[in-house]
């Protein structure tokens, strides 16, 4: 099937993929984009490959994974702020006359400062997490390994059904 | 100083760089790459041994991603300008255009149509319009790339590639097969000093 030409005239309309390939060529936070999706689809699919490692000990998978989420979470805020930042920096102290450019590559650079940015704030958030964890863990195995406690006599008075009578015999019938 | 900012920030060469999501993947891996492993060996609360552990795994898997990427993104970026070629092919107003990207090889497709797109500003409006179409596939494949290339085959491989070469430089001891019905008597990975920031 031969496809139709194109109307040299007029400007074609836009629709279903197009409208998504109009997207990305025209959009100028690509490496914001890119980064934040980034981080997402890390944050989803490292913790999930992390637990189906089979080699590795289920708590040191467990506390990996937690980890890596945590890696991703730090990292997807930074990724989108620190552009906007940048932007609306270089919007109120840039006066040349690119400013266009000055913000495109104004943002960029703020994707590479939030990359270096990322490990220190992991470095900052993730040990109190990461050892909350750890107690609450230790907690539940404490629990789990506690021995039965000992069975103390209670004086309980003795139930009875019967008469102080005692039995002497199969008592049969009623 | 300040006029060197000012001169990389109003740089035409940069902002198309900088405009494209395959830049950014390659840049930001690669600052990962240097970065990363010096803040961990920078880190004054582990020890010796621990920080050479984690920053030599930390260097070799970016190094990882880095050639994941460098491999995957153009393959992909070829593959998203092939679904938008049509509006390429059919726009009369391209046929020269449509014919120079014909004449070059597959490999040299996508940057013989970046040559061409580099003139779109003294293009009509329809013309500017297809190759802003066919721009928008190229970048498509670079951002499925990317995507598919770090966050899915990176983290599936790493642990086939890495373990081996990090045991042949001596950063690891053999990987034993009963390793994990064997609980370590000390859990070195809740020592918070390990810690693995890759983003």
């Amino acid at each position: 099937m031969v496809a139709a030409n194109l109307n040299p005239n007029e400007l074609q309309k836009v629709k279903g993929l197009d409208k998504a390939f109009k997207w990305f060529a025209e959009n100028e936070n690509s490496a914001t984009w890119i980064s934040c999706s980034i981080a997402v689809f890390k944050g989803i699919f490292r913790p999930t490959f992390t637990m189906m490692d089979k080699t590795q000990d289920p708590e040191t998978k467990k506390y990996a994974a937690i980890r890596e989420g945590l890696t991703e979470v730090a990292a997807l805020p930074l990724y989108a702020a620190t552009p906007y930042l940048v932007g609306k920096a270089v919007d109120k102290f840039y006066k040349g006359a690119n400013k266009k450019n000055a913000k495109m590559n104004g943002k960029f650079l703020g994707i590479c400062a939030a990359t270096l940015i990322i490990p220190a704030v992991c470095n900052i958030i993730q040990p109190p997490i990461m050892k909350a964890y750890k107690r609450s863990q230790d907690a539940k195995k404490a629990q789990m390994t506690q021995p039965n406690p000992p069975v103390t006599p209670v004086n309980k008075p003795l139930q009875t059904t019967f008469s102080g009578r005692h039995n002497y015999g199969m008592k049969v019938g009623g | 100083m300040s006029m060197n900012v000012t001169r990389v920030l109003e740089s035409e060469k940069f902002a198309k760089f900088a405009k494209g999501a395959a830049g950014a993947v390659y840049v930001t891996t690669a600052i990962k790459a240097i970065g990363r492993p010096a803040f961990i060996y920078a880190d004054k609360n582990s020890d010796k041994e621990t920080k050479k552990y984690t920053a030599g795994k930390e260097f070799l898997y970016q190094l990882l991603c880095l050639g994941l990427t460098v491999g995957m993104i153009p393959a992909f970026r070829y593959g998203g300008f092939k679904m938008a070629e049509k509006h390429i092919k059919n726009q009369p107003l391209l046929k020269e255009v449509a014919k120079r990207i014909a004449d070059v090889s597959p490999l040299k497709k996508v940057g013989q149509f970046e040559k061409e797109f580099a003139n779109i500003d003294k293009m009509s409006p329809v013309a500017k319009q297809s190759m802003t179409l066919a721009k928008g596939g190229t970048e498509v494949g670079s951002f499925v790339g990317s995507i598919i290339g770090l966050t899915i085959i990176a983290p599936l491989i790493s642990h086939k590639i890495l373990h081996p070469i990090m045991t042949a430089v001596g950063l690891e001891k053999k990987h034993s097969p009963k390793a994990a019905t064997i609980k370590p008597e000390i859990t070195p990975e809740w020592d918070n000093n390990k810690v693995d920031v890759k983003a």
